[in-house]
C-alpha cells in the first residue's frame, strides 16, 4: 500500500487523520485553545487551515490561497 | 483549571480505568459516575496545545477502547468549569449516551484514506496550484480564475481515479461494514477518508482484506485503526460527525 517515496509522509497522514477524527474545530477556530504551529508545517493544508493563525498565513503570504479553500458555512 | 472530558463508557465498567492513566499535561484521568454511565475526565489547564493534546486525549481513549468495552469518545476541546458542569451537561443527555453506547458495544471504527502518491500529487496538482497572485495587477482576477479552472481539471482526474480505487474497496469490504462515513473534504485536495464501524473480531479480517486489494505506484490507501467511533458517536442535533459534542 506504500512506497519508498511516499515513507515521509505517511506519518503526516496518520496523525492529520488523528486530527480530523478528535479535533473539536469549532473550539479551534473559536480560537480558546492555544494553536501550535511548529509541530505540524509539514501537514497536509486543510490541516494548515485549522492550525495555522491568521497572522502566521498571513506573513507567509498564503491567505489567498487559503480563503480560496476556506469550508462553506455548516461544514465540519 | 476546569474539567476536561475524554469517553463515556458503560456505568459496569465504572471500575475499569487504569491505575496511574494520565491525560492531558499528565493529569491524572479520574472516573465520574453520571447516573447510568461513566465518564474518564481530568483536571486542565486553560490553555491547551493542540497536536500534544490531541495526541493525549485520544490516547486515554485509546485506553478505554482496551478495556474490552468500546467508550463514547468526546472530541478534544471538551471542557467543563468543573465536575459538576460536566456531570450536568452529562446527565442531560444521559438517555442519549446510554443508548449509543448500546449502539457501539462490540464495534471499532477503522479508516480508509485513499490518497495520490506523492509522485502523482507532483506531477499533476503541484503545476496548477494557484499562486500568490496581486490584485493591483492588471488580469489579476482572470488569471486568478483561469489557474482555479486548471487546477479543477487536474483534481477531476485524480478525482476519478481515487473513485475506482474506492469502489474497489467498497467493494471487498462490504460484508465486514455496518456503517460507513464518507468525510467531507475541507479542501479541494485529493484526499478521500472512509470511516468503517465494523465488529471487533473482524478486525484482521478486514485488515487483511484491504491490504489483498491491488493499488498501483500512483494510488495508495492507508489502513487507520481500530479505535474508537469518533464518526458514528455523534449526539442528535449536536451536530458534527467527530465524537460526542456536549460543551459550547
Amino acid at each position: 500500500m506504500t512506497h519508498d517515496d511516499d515513507e515521509i509522509d505517511t506519518e503526516e497522514l496518520v496523525l492529520g487523520d488523528l486530527l480530523n477524527h478528535v479535533l473539536d474545530k469549532g473550539v479551534v477556530i473559536g480560537g480558546s485553545v492555544t494553536i501550535s504551529v511548529a509541530d505540524v508545517d509539514l501537514l497536509v493544508l486543510d490541516l494548515r487551515l485549522l492550525l495555522t493563525s491568521i497572522e502566521t498565513a498571513m506573513r507567509r503570504g498564503v491567505d489567498q490561497t487559503m480563503r480560496s479553500m476556506t469550508p462553506g458555512p455548516g461544514r465540519t | 483549571m476546569s474539567t476536561h472530558l475524554y469517553c463515556v463508557l458503560p456505568h459496569a465498567m465504572r471500575g475499569s480505568l487504569p491505575a496511574g492513566l494520565s491525560g492531558l499535561s499528565g493529569a491524572r484521568v479520574r472516573a465520574l459516575p453520571v447516573e447510568g454511565i461513566v465518564a474518564w475526565v481530568s483536571d486542565v489547564e486553560r490553555e491547551l496545545r493542540v497536536v500534544d493534546g490531541v495526541r493525549a486525549h485520544d490516547a486515554v481513549v485509546e485506553a478505554a477502547l482496551q478495556t474490552g468495552t468500546t467508550p463514547v469518545p468526546a472530541r478534544f476541546g471538551q471542557r467543563f468549569s468543573d465536575d459538576d458542569a460536566c456531570r450536568a451537561a452529562l446527565s442531560s443527555r444521559a438517555s442519549s449516551v446510554e443508548s449509543l453506547l448500546s449502539t457501539i458495544q462490540g464495534f471499532v471504527e477503522m479508516t480508509l484514506i485513499i490518497t495520490p502518491s506523492t509522485r502523482r500529487m507532483l506531477r499533476d496538482l503541484q503545476p496548477v496550484i494557484p499562486e500568490i497572485l496581486e490584485p493591483s495587477v492588471r488580469g489579476a482576477g482572470r488569471q486568478y480564475l483561469e489557474t482555479l479552472q486548471a487546477r479543477e481539471a487536474a483534481t477531476g482526474a485524480v478525482r476519478s481515479a481515487m473513485d475506482k480505487l474506492a469502489d474497489a474497496l467498497a467493494e471487498t469490504l462490504e460484508g465486514f461494514v455496518e456503517r460507513a462515513a464518507v468525510h467531507e473534504q475541507l479542501t479541494r485536495l485529493p484526499f478521500r477518508t472512509i470511516s468503517h464501524l465494523i465488529r471487533r473480531e473482524a478486525i484482521d479480517d478486514y485488515k487483511r482484506a484491504a491490504a489483498g486489494i491491488p493499488s498501483d505506484l500512483e494510488f495508495r490507501f492507508l489502513v487507520i485503526g481500530p479505535r474508537a467511533p469518533y464518526s458514528f458517536c455523534a449526539l442528535g442535533e449536536s451536530g458534527g460527525a467527530h465524537g460526542m459534542n456536549l460543551a459550547d
